[in-house]
């Protein structure tokens, strides 16, 4: 289940990481709003969803890729 | 590590994640969009960053929506006499009028957001837009006005020429 892999693969990020990347992709918050209100480093901020991307990629390898074609069907 | 491309802050490859995510602006954005018109490298690693954000919907966790909810999502999305036929509709067959992983979601943003009922019709929003239902990658971009991004040019079909008409309002 795609949705399980990811879920499996989001929680091997560090707890910063996750944060990051929940606050921007799901809220919809800038990085200038989440280092203002969370008090952190913008570039920290960037970092951390930098690297959180990049660890996605890694704990999910490539086996999603091509799983999800353009039409929306898993 | 990509091959000709160096790892330097300065250059615009590196940043190519947070562009994925809409999160470069003005010159920034502009450079890097440049910067993908002229590098397939970075057209590809752009396109799959994109694939990769566009699952991350699937990783919301289930939960129930309040009540009340749908109703007042459905009022804010379809207007209200379409919605309370959607939701008689619904009664008559005992299921919810939306998909329930839309209201899940919904739900979850509305715990997030405390309650706003602005952010709640977005976050529905958004999930409509999802890959499930559209076959677009899912953009956190209702909230905050952006400009159109141009394609990179060249051959058509790829996701980054899809940008301009994931940025219009889905508010209309």
């Amino acid at each position: 289940m795609l949705a399980e892999q990811m879920r499996q693969a989001l929680s091997g990020l560090s707890q910063e990481q996750q944060q990051v990347i929940e606050w921007v992709y799901f809220g919809g918050y800038t990085q200038q709003e989440i280092a203002d209100r969370h008090d952190i480093p913008l570039g920290t901020v960037k970092s951390r969803i930098r690297l959180g991307l990049r660890q996605l990629r890694s704990q999910l390898g490539e086996s999603w890729r091509g799983r999800f074609d353009h039409e929306g069907r898993t | 590590m990509r091959e000709g491309h160096e790892e330097e802050n300065r250059k615009p490859c590196s940043d190519i994640d947070l562009y994925a995510m809409g999160l470069l602006e003005g010159e920034e954005r502009e450079r890097m969009e440049r910067h993908i018109a002229g590098c397939s490298d970075c057209r590809e690693e752009l396109a799959r960053i994109e694939e990769l954000l566009g699952l991350l919907p699937l990783a919301a966790e289930p939960a129930e929506p309040p009540q009340g909810m749908r109703e007042r999502v459905l009022g804010q999305v379809l207007g209200r006499p379409q919605a309370d036929r959607l939701e008689e509709d619904a009664a008559e067959r005992s299921e919810p009028a939306l998909p329930p992983d839309v209201l899940r979601f919904a739900k979850t943003r509305t715990e997030r957001t405390r309650g706003s009922s602005s952010r709640t019709a977005t976050s529905v929003r958004r999930l409509r837009r999802s890959p499930e239902r559209t076959g677009q990658s899912a953009r956190p971009s209702a909230r905050r006005k952006r400009q159109p991004r141009r394609g990179p040019g060249g051959e058509g079909g790829s996701r980054s020429e899809r940008w301009p008409e994931r940025q219009r309002s889905c508010c209309s």
